[in-house]
């Protein structure tokens, strides 16, 4: 748990109050809440209460037959993962933690490793419940209230509060995953080897974002959920936590370089290849609860752009690469992927085709500038920044990335709003 | 195992549930809350639970051991735990009393009736674990929830004198002692250090009864807490805002 604030630790809300829903919506101002995991502010509401899905966390029926699981909100990936591993069933779409609440994957539209080979976590949601204010209770899906779905996907909890929801889940062989590690240098050796590994369901690479452009390095991951054994072992819960915030010296660019330089090296070079289990592969990060704390009280700053696969998009990734390496600014964790054609359906859903960088960076005040140029080649290029992780996107940017903010507007409930909102609106 | 979960709407109650459900046992859910019973018995059921049936009963009512009793059947029950309460600010309490008679009704007359008939049918079995969630509230009368406190209190006496008074007919009765829990209950109170979550309460709870702890504190550190608290002379107590 994080208190309330935000994953980033910045910014700080005011004056913000928190509740458990229980039935009925606050009075105004308020925001749903899931388990705040998001990065900025489109989790924080200055001035106004939360809305926490926490004890919303009952399963209330599955099929095994069909895989279709219907729950309410409030139930958390990690909960699906304990119950339905050991059954054979894992979400379709997970995203780098297993700490997310199923309302707030809906909200975010999450995607994963495997947005090119199963779109993004809405793709497998059937059916939701959305309460207003009001206290109506829309049923949504494609077919009923298909505005409402649209909407709400993506919609970042400003349409009403989603109470429970129906979604597939997928069938596994076992609960391990096969995976390659192949370094790789250049940008255009990742875009091959994106291209080779399309049968491979989950891809994504690591990259050090302080080697520039040309010269990128890199580790292109791939996997699959593995045959050769059948076991359906479930994860266990975190041991380690980071119980208080380091230092702000201790996450700098010479310890942020050197971390890079060793996860790069690890492999000396070569190839792997190893049978992992999921919970080490999709949710390493999880080994450490409240691993935000190492970037200090400052917290940390998320920038994730998703650009057209075009050649100007291409361009757009390099250019930002290099002004990462020119600028001196470390991301600690960086990591590119090519977002598949499956067209996101929420009308603020972030994934389109293309690709995607994401980045982070113990918050400064000397980055803000470099990411002002880097927004205005994604701006130019078309692409967009994922509201999820921002905390200072301009409202320009949010408008040219998301061109369908104005038929979003209707569907607001009049009584929730986010900082993220205030902000860029 | 056939365990049976008293005050199951309790969100504690609910953990330790979901807990028994994880090892495939059956579990009876007693609360007031009939639609929430519902959804508790979908979700158990599918968290692996053998079988899950649930009852909505009020059990303040004077009546409602009777219509458990009917409920239950002839059913052996291995495991019991009995969690039900409720809080209301001392404040408010003295601007009405029902409040007090609610609190009193809820927090010990109920245990007692019900306390009593479960620890009757596991006498009669030979065997069983009847635990009952306390409250290091009732350890020593303070001012700012005292007829809270003095409730408990009456709970925790209840229990230990079940317990000596079922030792030699095979049922163990346990007295746990629980410290500051964030639940629906507490949800008034701004929360610390010391609060732990309901799932975290739930696990010791669980824990004591399968190590046969048969009176303890809830987390293990309040026993040292409560030392002191218990400690402070009559006259010094009466000085603080406790």
């Amino acid at each position: 748990m994080n208190g309330d604030l935000s994953w980033g630790l910045y910014p700080r809300p005011k004056n913000q109050e928190s509740m458990r829903y229980t039935g009925t919506l606050p009075k105004a101002p308020a925001l749903p809440r899931g388990q705040g995991r998001s990065y900025g502010d489109s989790c924080l509401i200055s001035d106004g209460t939360l809305i926490k899905s926490e004890w919303l966390d009952h399963f209330l029926a599955f099929d095994e037959t069909t895989g279709i699981l219907t729950c309410e909100s409030g139930v958390t990936m990690d909960q699906i993962l304990k119950t339905f591993v050991p059954k054979g069933y894992f979400p379709f779409v997970v995203p780098g933690t297993k700490f997310v609440s199923v309302g707030g994957a809906i909200a975010n539209d999450i995607h994963g490793k495997n947005h090119h080979a199963h779109g993004t976590f809405a793709h497998h949601v059937l059916s939701f419940e959305l309460q207003r204010s009001t206290g109506e209770v829309l049923f949504c899906s494609r077919d009923e209230n298909p505005n409402w779905f649209r909407a709400t996907v993506g919609g970042l909890g400003l349409t009403g509060f989603i109470t429970k929801a129906s979604m597939r889940l997928m069938k596994i062989p076992s609960a391990y995953i096969e995976q390659d590690e192949i370094p790789f240098h250049g940008l255009d050796t990742f875009r091959r080897l994106s291209d080779e590994s399309a049968e491979w369901p989950f891809t994504v690479a690591w990259i050090d974002s302080r080697s520039g452009a040309d010269r990128l390095r890199g580790i292109f991951m791939r996997g699959r959920f593995a045959s050769g054994t059948n076991s359906l072992k479930v994860h266990k819960n975190p041991r380690f936590s980071v119980p208080f915030f380091l230092p702000e010296f201790a996450l700098n660019p010479l310890s942020i370089r050197a971390f890079n330089s060793l996860y790069y090296y690890r492999l000396l070079g070569r190839c792997r290849r190893r049978t992992v289990h999921y919970d080490s592969y999709f949710f390493p990060l999880d080994r450490v609860l409240l691993w935000n704390r190492i970037y200090g009280r400052r917290g940390l700053l998320q920038y994730q752009l998703q650009v057209p696969g075009t050649r100007d998009g291409e361009q757009c990734i390099r250019k930002v690469l290099d002004l990462l390496n020119q600028s001196g600014a470390g991301s600690f964790l960086s990591v590119l992927k090519v977002f598949g054609d499956k067209p996101s359906e929420g009308l603020l859903s972030f994934p389109r085709p293309g690709l995607t960088l994401a980045l982070d960076f113990p918050m400064d005040q000397k980055l803000l500038p470099v990411l002002g140029q880097a927004d205005e080649w994604v701006r130019e290029c078309g692409g967009s920044l994922y509201p999820a992780k921002d905390s200072r996107m301009p409202g320009s940017l949010f408008r040219s990335g998301y061109t369908a903010i104005d038929k979003f507007k209707p569907f607001i409930d009049p009584q929730l709003i986010s900082d993220f909102w205030r902000r860029v609106q | 195992m056939t365990v049976l979960l008293i005050g199951a709407t309790s969100r504690i109650l609910e953990d330790i549930a979901r807990i028994h459900a994880r090892r495939g046992h059956t579990l009876l859910l007693l609360g007031r809350d009939g639609v929430r019973l519902q959804a508790m018995a979908s979700d158990l059921k599918i968290r692996g639970g053998a079988d899950c049936e649930f009852l909505a009963l009020d059990l303040a009512k004077v009546d409602s051991h009777q219509t458990l009793a009917s409920w239950l059947g002839k059913r052996a029950i291995d495991r019991a735990y009995i969690g039900q309460g409720v809080l209301y600010p001392q404040d408010e309490i003295e601007k009405d009393l029902g409040l007090a008679h609610a609190t009193v009704m809820a927090n010990f007359e109920s245990y007692v009736r019900v306390g009593t008939y479960v620890g009757s049918v596991m006498s009669a079995q030979g065997y069983g674990d009847l635990a009952i969630l306390g409250s290091v509230a009732g350890l020593r009368g303070k001012q700012s929830n005292l007829v809270y406190a003095s409730s408990v209190a009456g709970r925790n006496t209840f229990a230990d004198g079940l317990r000596h008074r079922l030792i030699s007919r095979g049922v163990r009765v346990y007295t746990l002692l629980l410290g500051f829990v964030d639940t629906p209950m507490t949800k008034g109170f701004k929360k610390g250090v010391l609060w732990i979550s309901p799932e975290s309460a739930a696990k010791r709870i669980v824990s004591a009864v399968d190590n046969k702890c048969l009176k303890t504190y809830i987390p293990g550190f309040w026993r040292y807490l409560m030392w002191v608290i218990r400690s402070i002379p009559e006259r010094v107590f009466l000085r603080t805002a406790l």
